[in-house]
């Protein structure tokens, strides 16, 4: 796990002002004041000194009294989301990068990293079952003054949404097909019958 | 079991616990993609399909020669496999390479059901060079038989990956065909058994 010195920007090594029961652990363990510190909407927080990620890289940092994923695209831009696989529970920082997607160590199922949505086998599961496949949570994260900042994730969560009522229409489309074929198939089985 | 081999693989670094889960997990993954590229290979049919047939059926050969070459591995490191078949197949280190709906009478995403099916057939090659490609260097260097075996699997999912590639229109690969199916050019000389 990254553990960033804390010489980072100072107005983000205060102590957090609603700390949780174990809250002091998780700061113990993250070296960081603020790391068990709930994200507020729209506040931004140092999470790891730029030059500690480079391109192609993943890593893994606490913030929020959890632990974050960052990590590096091919063209420089960095991003954050969730360390838990969404499928099951496996830890992503052991992962690697493909192609702007996250490939989880576990099931080798793959993430987008900038819009959080499942790759794959979304793209070649049927319907019905691509559309229980959950996204993976990002968080905003922007470069500044030679730091990594993460905010709240409200922005990533509107694209997965986005996705999630497209893939409901889709599953809904090839629910309605299949009916009809169903119907269909069942239409000559009946016309059989009576013809034979 | 090989008790001076596991405590050289342990020596050099290498959590056997670890290895054991992914090789687990890989042979999983060939075992039910064993399995799954049956009902595609079944399914391939009509006057594009049947072109598709006999490289299904190398792809689907050689995975069940990849799982014969990786089982004796895992009980030489002091792993096992699961006792229940159905625990083995949710352990599979790849999601199932299901059918896809439009050849079920279902709605097609690429407007093809030739396509989609080849789809299919990529992306699990796809997980499978990505599922080799982590293990490699997760022994490299460290355990060179369990490099060795999953070295040469590599070579064959990358192989089989490309002819699929080759058939969606993404590109020459410069393979010519086996000499029939399940001829395993590289993994035959792990395997005890005849493999055709």
């Amino acid at each position: 796990m990254a553990e960033p010195s804390n010489s980072g920007p100072r107005k983000n090594l205060t102590t957090c002002a609603t700390p949780t029961p174990n809250c002091a652990e998780i700061e113990s363990r993250a070296k960081q004041a603020w790391a068990c510190c709930p994200l507020q909407k729209d506040e931004w927080h140092a999470a790891l000194p730029a030059e500690q990620l480079p391109v192609g890289k993943l890593t893994k940092v606490w913030f929020a009294g959890k632990s974050i994923l960052l990590a590096r695209l091919e063209d420089g831009t960095p991003v954050a989301a969730s360390v838990i696989c969404p499928h099951q529970q496996a830890d992503l920082s052991q992962g690697k990068i493909y192609m702007g997607a996250v490939d989880c160590p576990s099931h080798h199922y793959l993430y987008d990293l900038r819009t959080g949505v499942n790759r794959y086998p979304r793209d070649v599961f049927p319907a019905d079952l691509a559309a229980q496949l959950a996204h993976l949570p990002l968080f905003r994260v922007k470069e500044e003054d030679g730091w990594l900042w993460v905010a709240d994730r409200a922005v990533a969560d509107r694209a997965v949404a986005d996705t999630a009522a497209a893939d409901t229409a889709s599953a809904d489309t090839a629910s309605a097909d299949t009916a009809a074929a169903d119907t269909a198939a069942a239409d000559t089985a009946s016309d059989r019958e009576r013809d034979g | 079991m090989g008790k001076v081999a596991q405590e050289m693989v342990t020596k050099s670094g290498i959590n056997l616990k670890t290895l054991t889960d992914k090789l687990i997990a890989a042979a999983g993954a060939e075992f039910t993609t064993f399995y799954y590229y049956t009902i595609l290979r079944v399914a391939a049919i009509g006057m594009e399909g049947e072109g598709l047939k006999e490289i299904i059926e190398d792809a689907r050969i050689e995975d069940r020669n990849h799982f014969e070459a990786l089982f004796p591995r895992i009980y030489e490191l002091g792993g096992e496999l699961p006792r229940d078949i159905r625990k083995f197949a949710d352990l599979a280190g790849c999601p199932d390479a299901y059918l896809p709906d439009s050849l079920k009478g279902g709605k097609s995403p690429t407007g093809s059901s030739l396509k989609d099916l080849l789809t299919v057939l990529v992306e699990a090659e796809r997980c499978a060079v990505r599922c080799y490609t982590d293990l490699c260097q997760f022994t490299h260097g460290k355990d060179p038989r369990t490099y060795d075996i999953c070295a040469a699997i590599l070579n064959e999912e990358i192989e089989h990956e490309a002819w699929f590639s080759e058939y969606l229109g993404e590109g020459p690969s410069g393979h010519f065909r086996r000499g029939k199916p399940g001829t395993s050019p590289y993994v035959g000389r792990f395997m005890t058994a005849d493999h055709g």
